[in-house]
């Protein structure tokens, strides 16, 4: 039984169709990734699961069902839900972490605050009960020095710390299912790899499912058990990680394979060497 | 077996340069300290680093965007380090950028047939007649359509406009063309595409690049040589193959070690580590100290620790 | 030089205290001192210093420093002056802190509610806003007045009811602005409600705008009621520093001290409260402390 099923889901901006009746199902505690060029409607899916694409723009859900398994066993099909049931599940079933760890943080509030204010919203716990749960989300997230961290505010940390704080206010509610929308992409190389590190530790530690959104193959290849492939708002082709990566079925995915440089692929090459370019790119 | 040019000696050499940035509170940000690097004919040298290591910062000294507190630049011999605008003008010439945002390069309200032919009136090489036609040929050059010439930049694709880019850099036949970042912000379907047209101009018109990059699985691909950045030092140069198959120095490995590999069958185990880059900020009057290069291997300059 | 400011990680920082940045700013607590001087004395003033404003004391037109002349003169019925600026005060700057507030809640409420849901509540309120913005104000106060008959209270209504639809547009302007950043975004993510968002999340981002335009607004609306007074549109019973001004216009040019005083009283509290927003807006801005 997935932990999360969608089927058929259909947004559409105007007359612009973002997300074109899109099929996938996520599993408890596994990981899957999803991989599109910009514009190919992976950010809209995540959105449309939280029920966040609707406000304040022009989308708008027009087909299909999300359905989110609870923890009783029963199944919700989100797409149905008013709003105050969204409200408790955002953060407590799903939490949703963002790409821009400077701006995902309110600017204005100390960071142990923000951790609390979630816990606050779904346990409904006491400030000083929350705040002790803050601190040992710091330690959970891996943040050195953190009493001291608690009372910073974003401004004052770098952006991988800051990403950490991300985490941490995701993950404080104990969500089923974690979905990150380009976790890494702002962030240097080698602060990338802690949080890649982090996130795969936290997820043996934790058991939760994530939806990992990025543009990055090598990201994608690095976490991923499955694999959905979106282009142009449709998906192209969706396989366990080891299929799409070496024996990938559509046209599309053989180009976009064929144009991501591989580390390590040069080796014993004098000189620079064109991309061999494959699939729909040749 | 780099050098296509005619010559011996290098296109470009930048000797011992420096600059510091004044911040506030008494601070300065040390963002390039005793760089030395040289750029052959028809070579492409691939910066490397990460934010703050101060490698857009020594782009803009070479195109003399900044002035360098300390240090020489010498194009083809000559040293353009102390030139004013006007002796610059000449220089600019053989001395072309591209940057990271296509979007933001390019003017909105002008059409961008007329924003690839400006550089060519501007220098005044060419009559209006003759840049219509070099317009013409460098759209053909970069993989653009002639009934592309009259539109606006937002009527193209990032891809698109990149290749705008490059041709209005290559309208005034540069010999060194410097890409800030410039495949960065492309998805990599587009940015694959650039690479390869970048590399075709370089096999014709026998370019040299400095390549400058966060990626490094981008620069393994384009690159003849490497130098590798942290916190406005180089702290390792060499071949690609040197750096990339033989990484000496610490920092080297550790970026190298980063970067996720686009094969789920070469998984690597992170270690759950916590680091951060340190910063270039430091109080008035102390600095980094200078590193010292080794040659380990001909060609191969390493950091010493 | 996108590769500055990277990790400036000054990590024994915590929060410290917007009144400690607020403090931290030299004119505006000198502006404080001085506005809290010019409460103090509107306050308790006209009970320590014995003289009405109303009554005739002495010959008219005594310029300060004439014999028998108050210490800043009489007007033109010989009444004191400096009587009339601590009366007067009262009013005006009632009149004023009540308009501002009033415009800033009326403002925010119906720009936030715009800025914030967009679509067609957004377009609703900014055309009931623009009903009240294209009306020449002081037109529009004067029919209020005309209305509702003059009096303090009618007179304060008129000011603030000219003023909010500024205050609506910022406020919609910096919602509109902050809603699209990602931590609001985020702030949903994790299960906010929109009112918990309005007033949590956005609220304090987009206060340090909304106050300094407060002060600015306080200035204004003495200013205002200045004006009205200065054309003899208020109570003619009321003392107020602008109505002094109004009353003795006349005689300017003759007795300098009638409305010299009055206008410099207007002058300081304006300046002060001035200075006072420029330090709320250090106040409210986190990035400051801890420098």
């Amino acid at each position: 039984m997935p932990l999360l099923s969608v089927s058929d889901l259909t947004v559409t901006f105007d007359d612009f169709t973002a997300v074109d009746s899109v099929d996938f199902t996520i599993e408890p505690g596994e990981t899957l990734g999803v991989v599109g060029e910009s514009g190919s409607g992976k950010s809209v899916t995540a959105l449309s699961i939280m029920r966040l694409i609707e406000m304040g723009t022009r989308a708008k859900i027009t087909r299909g069902r999300v359905e989110l398994e609870m923890p009783d066993g029963s199944t919700l099909d989100l797409l149905d839900q008013d709003e105050p049931t969204m409200r408790s599940i955002r953060g407590n079933q799903i939490a949703m972490i963002f790409q821009e760890p400077l701006t995902s943080l309110n600017p204005v509030y100390p960071v142990g605050e923000q951790i609390a204010e979630a816990l606050r919203i779904h346990e409904g716990s006491s400030r000083k009960a929350s705040m002790a749960r803050a601190r040992e989300m710091f330690d959970l997230v891996r943040i050195p020095e953190a009493d001291k961290r608690i009372g910073q505010y974003p401004h004052e940390m770098s952006g991988g710390m800051r990403q950490r704080i991300m985490i941490a206010i995701g993950l404080c509610c104990g969500p089923r299912l974690l979905i990150a929308d380009e976790p890494t992409t702002a962030l240097d190389v080698t602060i990338q790899a802690q949080i890649l590190g982090l996130i795969k530790q936290l997820q043996v530690e934790t058991g939760t499912a994530m939806m990992l959104i990025t543009h990055d193959m090598g990201v994608i290849a690095e976490v991923a058990d499955r694999v959905v492939v979106m282009n142009q708002a449709k998906i192209v082709e969706q396989g366990p990680v080891e299929q799409i990566f070496h024996s990938p079925r559509e046209s599309y995915t053989r180009g976009l394979l064929s144009a991501v440089p591989k580390l390590g692929s040069m080796a014993g090459h004098d000189g620079p060497r064109p991309f061999n370019l494959a699939g729909d790119l040749a | 077996m780099t050098s296509q040019g005619k010559d011996q000696s290098p296109l470009i050499e930048v000797q011992h340069i420096s600059k510091q940035f004044p911040t506030d509170h008494n601070a300065r940000v040390h963002a390039v300290t005793d760089v030395s690097l040289h750029i052959d004919h028809g070579e492409t040298l691939a910066v490397v680093g990460e934010s703050g290591c101060g490698k857009s910062t020594l782009a803009n000294l070479i195109i003399r965007l900044h002035d360098a507190d300390q240090g020489r630049i010498l194009l083809k011999g000559v040293d353009i380090t102390g030139l004013n605008p006007r002796e610059m003008r000449v220089h600019r010439q053989t001395l072309q950028i591209v940057f990271q945002d296509p979007f933001a390069s390019l003017d909105p309200r002008v059409r961008v047939g007329a924003s690839v032919a400006e550089p060519l009136t501007v220098h005044k090489v060419a009559t209006k007649e003759e840049a219509t036609d070099q317009v013409r040929h460098l759209f053909e050059l970069v993989g653009l359509e002639q009934s592309m010439l009259n539109n606006y930049p937002h009527q193209f694709s990032g891809g698109q406009r990149q290749r705008v880019c490059i041709a209005r850099a290559l309208a005034l036949k540069p010999e060194l063309v410097i890409a800030d970042e410039a495949v960065s912000a492309l998805d990599v379907s587009v940015q694959a595409q650039v690479m390869n047209l970048m590399l075709e101009l370089q096999q014709e018109m026998g370019l040299s690049y400095l390549f400058i990059s966060h990626d490094l699985a981008v620069v393994e691909r384009i690159a003849h040589r490497v130098a590798v950045m942290y916190l406005g030092q180089i702290v390792e140069l060499g071949s690609r193959e040197q750096v990339f198959r033989d990484p000496r120095h610490s920092y080297t490995k550790r970026l190298l070690g980063a970067v996720p590999i686009a094969d789920p069958r070469q998984r690597t185990e992170r270690p759950l580590i916590t680091g951060e880059i340190p910063s270039p900020v430091w109080p008035a009057g102390e600095g980094p100290d200078l590193v010292t290069h080794t040659e380990v291997e001909p060609g191969h300059l390493v950091a010493q620790e | 030089m996108t590769d500055l400011g990277i990790a400036v990680d000054s990590v024994e920082t915590g929060s410290r205290g917007a009144l400690r940045m607020f403090l931290r700013n030299k004119a505006a607590v000198f502006g404080l001192v001085v506005f809290t001087l010019i409460a103090l004395i509107t306050i308790f003033g006209p009970g320590l210093y014995g003289t009405s404003a109303r009554k005739m004391v002495a010959p008219p037109f005594l310029g300060p420093g004439d014999d028998l002349a108050p210490l800043l003169g009489t007007d033109y019925l010989g009444r004191d002056i400096l009587a009339g600026i601590i009366t007067g005060g009262r009013t005006t700057l009632l009149v004023a802190i009540v308009a501002a507030l009033m415009t800033m809640t009326f403002g925010l409420v119906i720009g936030s509610l715009a800025g914030y849901f967009g679509r067609w509540i957004d377009s609703l309120l900014m055309r009931f806003t623009e009903i009240f913005q294209v009306m020449p104000s002081l037109l529009f106060a004067l029919v209020v007045i005309f209305l509702l008959g003059p009096g303090t209270r009618n007179e304060t209504l008129a000011i603030g009811l000219t003023m909010w639809p500024a205050g609506a547009r910022l406020t919609r302007a910096e919602f509109l602005r902050w809603r699209e950043m990602e931590f609001v975004k985020a702030a949903r993510a994790i299960g906010c409600s929109d009112l918990r968002i309005m007033f949590r999340t956005i609220l304090p981002n987009a206060m340090p705008p909304l106050l300094t335009w407060t002060t600015l607004i306080v200035v204004t609306a003495i200013l205002f009621h200045a004006g009205l007074a200065f054309l003899g549109l208020v109570d003619i019973n009321s003392v107020s520093w602008g109505s002094m001004m109004g009353k003795n216009r006349g005689y300017a040019l003759t007795a300098w001290w009638t409305v010299a005083f009055p206008g410099a009283a207007i002058m300081i509290t304006g300046l002060s409260i001035a200075l006072i927003g420029d330090g709320l807006q250090d106040a409210f801005n986190p990035k400051l402390r801890g420098r």
